[in-house]
C-alpha cells in the first residue's frame, strides 16, 4: 500500500486547490440548477414583460390591444426616449417593446400592410413568446377586419376568442417538474465531473509520472502492475468522493425525487459515468505529464463535450449532425440516459431496457479507454 | 531589448504550451459553433409525432391538423396518426408519440412531460381554438364574409412586427464573446510565467537574471512586453478565426474590438502576475487557481448558461463590474447591439481599473524584495 499512501500524501499537499475546485464547480452546478435559468428551455407560465410606445392616437383598437396584453402578459410603462428604452431592455425590465407608428389603426383597419416596430431582448424566449401571442391577436383581428366588422364589435368578440385555451393533462402524475429539474442537475454533472476529476486527478498523478520519479518507481521491487493498481485505487477513492458529494447535494435539493426509484436510476447512471471519467483521467495521465497541456485538455474536454452532448443546451435542441458527432463521447450516452429516466412512467423491464442499454454503452467506453491506456502505457514503457 | 528577446524566447520555447494556448480556444470555438448553429434556425425543430383521438369527428380540426402533417412539406409540423384512446395511451407510454389530442366538444392535450415539442402542440391547438372561435363569431355577425371569400385572403401566419433592434439579433454570439473573455483571462498563464521568470526564488532563470546587472524593473517590463505579445497574438488569431472561420458577427467597429482585446490582454496578464506574486504556493496550485477562477468568471459571464449574465445584472450588479470576463463580453455585446459607445467605454474603464488593481498590488509586493540566500 506504499504507493496508495503516498498518493494520499500528495493529495493532502494539494488539499487547498482540491477544495477550491470542488467548491467552485459544485457552486456553479447549484447556482445553475436552482436559479431557474434552465427554464428557458420551455415556455413557462411566467408572464412576458411587454411595453407599448404609441406614437399615434389612443384609439379604441389600441385600447383593446392593450387590454389583451394586460390579460396575457405584464404591461410595463417606460419613459419613451430611445436611451431609456434600450436601458430597460438591457436590464431586462422589459422583454418586448412595441412601437406603434402613427396612423397604425387606420392602416390596419383598411387591411393595409403595416408593421409595428419592436425592440426586444435578442436572446430571450420571452420575446419569441411575446411575438407569438401578439401576432395571434393581430391575425385574429385581421379576420374581423376582412369581414367588415366594426371595431366596437371586434373589441368585445376578440377577447372571448383569445381566452380559448386547450386543456393540458399530464398522463402520469409521477413525472413531476422535480424529475425534470433533477435531470437538468445530473446532465450538468457531465461538466462538473469532467472538470474536477481531470484537473485534480491529473494534478496528483503528475507527481508520479514525472520522468525521474517514474524511473525510480520502476526500478523498485514493486511491480508496474501493482503500482498502477494502487494509483488507480487512489484515483477511485477521490472520484467516488466527488461523486458522493454531488449525490448528497442532490438529496438536499430534490428530496422527493431522489428518494424515489427515479433517484436510484440517476445515481446508477452517474456512478457508471464517473468510472468513464476516471478512465479518461488515467489515460491522459499516461499520455502526457505537462501541466499546462493537461489543464487545457481538461478544459476542452469538459466544456466541449458539455456543449455538443447537451449538458448545457438540451439535446432536443441540438441538430442531428452535432448529436451524431457527440455520439463518440460517453457524455452523449450519459445525458441521453438522464433523459430516458426523465420520461419513464413505469419501471418494468421493458421500460428500463433503453436505460440498461445506455449503461452498457457507457461501461463499454470505460473498458475501451482502460484498454487503450494500458496499451499506451506499455508502449511508453518500452521506450 | 536584450532581455526582452530572451524573455520572449523562453516563453516561446515551451512549444506545446504555446500551441495549445492558441489552439484550445479555436477548438472550443468550433465546438460552440457546432452546438449552437442549430439554435439559430428555430425552424429546424424536429417533426413532432402526435396522435389524434376522435371522440367526435371535427372535420375542420382534422383538416387543420392534416394540413400541418403533410409529408415532405416545408411547413410540416406533425406526423399524425388517428387512433383509439387505448392505442394512444399505449403509444404515449412507449414514447412513440409526444402526446395525443382528444377531440370532443373541446380539445384536450395529453402529454408525459413538459418540453419544447409539447409546447408546440399546445400553441398550435390554442391558435386553432382561438381562430375558429373568431370564424364562428364572424359567421353570426356577417355570414356574407364566408360567401365572397374575403376571409381566405387573410393569411393567419402574417408577422405584424418588424424588428428594429440593431441589425440581426442572433443571441448565440454572446457565447463566442464569453469565449474571447475567457481567452483573455488565459493570458494569466503568460503572466504567471513572467513572474516565475523574474522572481529569483521561483525559477533558476530568474535567479540568474536577478544576479545580472539588469534592474528588476527593466527585466519585468521586458517580460511584460513579451508576454503581452504572445497573448495578444493568440487572442487575435482567435478573433480572426471566429470572424472568418465561423462567421460570428461582431458588428462593424473593428477598431474598438482590437482596443478591447488589447485591454483584455493586459487584464489577463496582470491577473496572472497578481496570482503569481500573491500566492505563496507551488506553481501547480497557481496554475490551477488561474484556471478555476477564469472558469468561475466565465460562468458568471454566461458561458455555460447564457441567462446567467442577466441574472447577475439583475440581482448582483456589482458582481458584473468586478468580473473581467463579464466586462469583456458586455463590451463586445454593446458594440454589436447598441448604437452608442457609452456602455463600451464604461466597460473599458472598469477593465483598466481592474488591471491597475492587479498590476499595482503585485508591484507593491514585488518591489524591494531581496533574496539573501535561496
Amino acid at each position: 500500500m506504499i504507493v496508495f499512501n503516498y498518493y494520499l500524501k500528495v493529495a493532502k499537499s494539494y488539499i487547498g486547490v482540491i477544495i477550491m475546485y470542488t467548491v467552485i464547480f459544485l457552486g456553479i452546478a447549484i447556482i445553475t440548477t436552482t436559479s431557474g435559468s434552465n427554464e428557458s428551455n420551455t415556455f413557462t407560465a411566467s408572464k412576458a414583460k411587454i411595453a407599448v410606445v404609441n406614437q399615434g392616437e389612443d384609439t379604441l383598437f389600441i385600447q383593446t390591444f392593450k387590454d389583451y396584453i394586460v390579460d396575457n402578459a405584464e404591461l410595463v410603462t417606460l419613459d419613451e426616449d430611445q436611451e431609456s428604452l434600450k436601458d430597460a431592455l438591457f436590464f431586462r425590465k422589459v422583454d418586448y417593446i412595441m412601437i406603434i407608428p402613427k396612423g397604425y389603426t387606420e392602416d390596419f383597419l383598411a387591411s393595409k400592410d403595416t408593421k409595428i416596430e419592436v425592440l426586444s431582448v435578442p436572446d430571450s424566449v420571452s420575446a419569441i413568446y411575446s411575438k407569438q401571442i401578439m401576432n395571434q391577436y393581430l391575425n385574429v383581428a385581421s379576420l374581423y377586419v376582412a369581414a367588415d366588422i366594426s371595431v366596437e364589435e371586434l373589441a368585445t368578440k376578440i377577447k372571448n376568442d383569445l381566452a380559448n385555451q386547450a386543456t393540458v393533462t399530464l398522463a402520469s402524475k409521477e413525472a413531476s417538474k422535480e424529475v425534470a429539474e433533477v435531470n437538468a442537475y445530473y446532465s450538468f454533472a457531465n461538466y462538473i465531473f469532467i472538470a474536477i476529476t481531470l484537473s485534480v486527478v491529473n494534478m496528483i498523478m503528475i507527481s508520479f509520472t514525472e520522468d525521474k520519479v517514474k524511473n525510480r518507481n520502476l526500478v523498485s521491487s514493486l511491480s508496474y502492475k501493482k503500482i498502477n493498481r494502487q494509483l488507480l485505487s487512489g484515483n477511485l477513492l477521490f472520484s467516488l468522493a466527488i461523486w458522493l458529494l454531488y449525490v448528497v447535494i442532490s438529496f438536499i435539493l430534490y428530496p422527493t425525487t431522489m428518494t424515489s426509484t427515479y433517484g436510484l436510476l440517476f445515481i446508477g447512471n452517474s456512478l457508471t459515468f464517473m468510472t468513464t471519467v476516471l478512465a479518461i483521467a488515467f489515460l491522459i495521465a499516461t499520455i502526457t505529464n505537462n501541466r499546462s497541456i493537461i489543464g487545457i485538455i481538461a478544459n476542452v474536454f469538459s466544456l466541449g463535450s458539455s456543449f455538443i452532448a447537451g449538458s448545457f443546451v438540451p439535446q432536443e435542441m441540438l441538430g442531428s449532425f452535432v448529436l451524431n458527432i457527440s455520439k463518440v463521447t460517453p457524455s452523449y450516452w450519459y445525458i441521453k440516459n438522464n433523459g430516458v429516466i426523465n420520461s419513464l412512467i413505469t419501471f418494468d423491464y421493458l421500460q428500463l431496457q433503453p436505460y440498461l442499454i445506455n449503461i452498457g454503452i457507457i461501461l463499454m467506453f470505460t473498458i475501451g479507454i482502460i484498454v487503450i491506456s494500458q496499451f499506451v502505457g506499455k508502449l511508453k514503457l518500452k521506450k | 531589448m536584450h532581455s526582452f528577446r530572451y524573455q520572449l524566447k523562453i516563453l516561446l520555447r515551451n512549444r506545446s504550451s504555446v500551441f495549445w494556448s492558441i489552439v484550445f480556444p479555436l477548438i472550443l470555438g468550433t465546438l460552440f459553433h457546432l452546438a449552437l448553429s442549430n439554435l439559430v434556425n428555430n425552424d429546424n425543430f424536429d417533426i413532432v409525432n402526435i396522435a389524434v383521438v376522435d371522440e367526435v369527428t371535427d372535420q375542420n380540426f382534422n383538416s387543420f391538423i392534416n394540413e400541418l402533417s403533410k409529408e415532405n412539406d416545408s411547413n410540416q409540423l406533425f406526423n399524425t396518426q388517428y387512433v383509439s384512446l387505448d392505442e394512444a395511451e399505449e403509444l404515449l407510454k412507449n414514447e412513440k408519440i409526444t402526446g395525443y389530442l382528444i377531440v370532443s366538444d373541446q380539445i384536450e392535450i395529453v402529454v408525459n412531460t413538459s418540453g419544447i415539442n409539447q409546447t408546440i402542440m399546445q400553441s398550435v391547438v390554442n391558435s386553432y381554438l382561438q381562430t375558429s372561435s373568431a370564424y364562428h363569431n364572424i359567421y353570426q355577425i356577417n355570414p356574407q364574409a364566408f360567401i365572397n371569400g374575403v376571409l381566405e385572403q387573410v393569411s393567419l401566419d402574417t408577422d405584424h412586427f418588424k424588428d428594429a433592434t440593431n441589425g440581426d439579433t442572433n443571441f448565440t454570439v454572446v457565447y463566442f464573446y464569453t469565449l474571447i473573455g475567457m481567452a483573455c483571462m488565459y493570458g494569466g498563464d503568460w503572466g504567471l510565467r513572467i513572474t516565475t521568470l523574474t522572481e529569483a526564488n521561483l525559477s533558476r532563470q530568474a535567479t540568474r537574471i536577478t544576479v545580472s546587472p539588469t534592474s528588476k524593473f527593466k527585466s519585468l517590463i521586458a517580460g511584460l512586453f513579451a508576454g503581452f505579445i504572445c497573448q495578444f497574438v493568440s487572442i487575435f488569431i482567435l478573433f480572426l478565426y471566429l470572424v472568418y472561420g465561423l462567421n460570428v458577427s461582431f458588428g462593424d467597429n473593428t477598431n474598438y474590438i482590437v482596443l478591447l482585446m488589447f485591454v483584455g490582454s493586459i487584464v489577463g496578464i496582470s491577473f496572472g502576475i497578481f496570482v503569481g506574486t500573491m500566492l505563496k504556493t507551488k506553481l501547480a496550485t497557481k496554475n490551477a487557481t488561474i484556471t478555476a477562477v477564469s472558469m468561475l468568471f466565465s460562468f458568471f459571464a454566461g458561458m455555460m448558461v447564457i441567462d446567467m449574465k442577466y441574472l447577475v445584472l439583475k440581482y448582483f450588479p456589482l458582481a458584473a463590474y468586478i468580473n473581467p470576463v463579464s466586462l469583456i463580453t458586455d463590451a463586445l455585446y454593446s458594440l454589436y447591439y447598441y448604437n452608442t459607445l457609452d456602455r463600451y467605454f464604461t466597460n473599458i474603464v472598469y477593465l483598466l481599473l481592474i488591471a491597475l488593481f492587479f498590476g499595482g498590488s503585485s508591484l507593491i509586493m514585488m518591489r524591494r524584495k531581496k533574496y539573501d540566500s535561496i
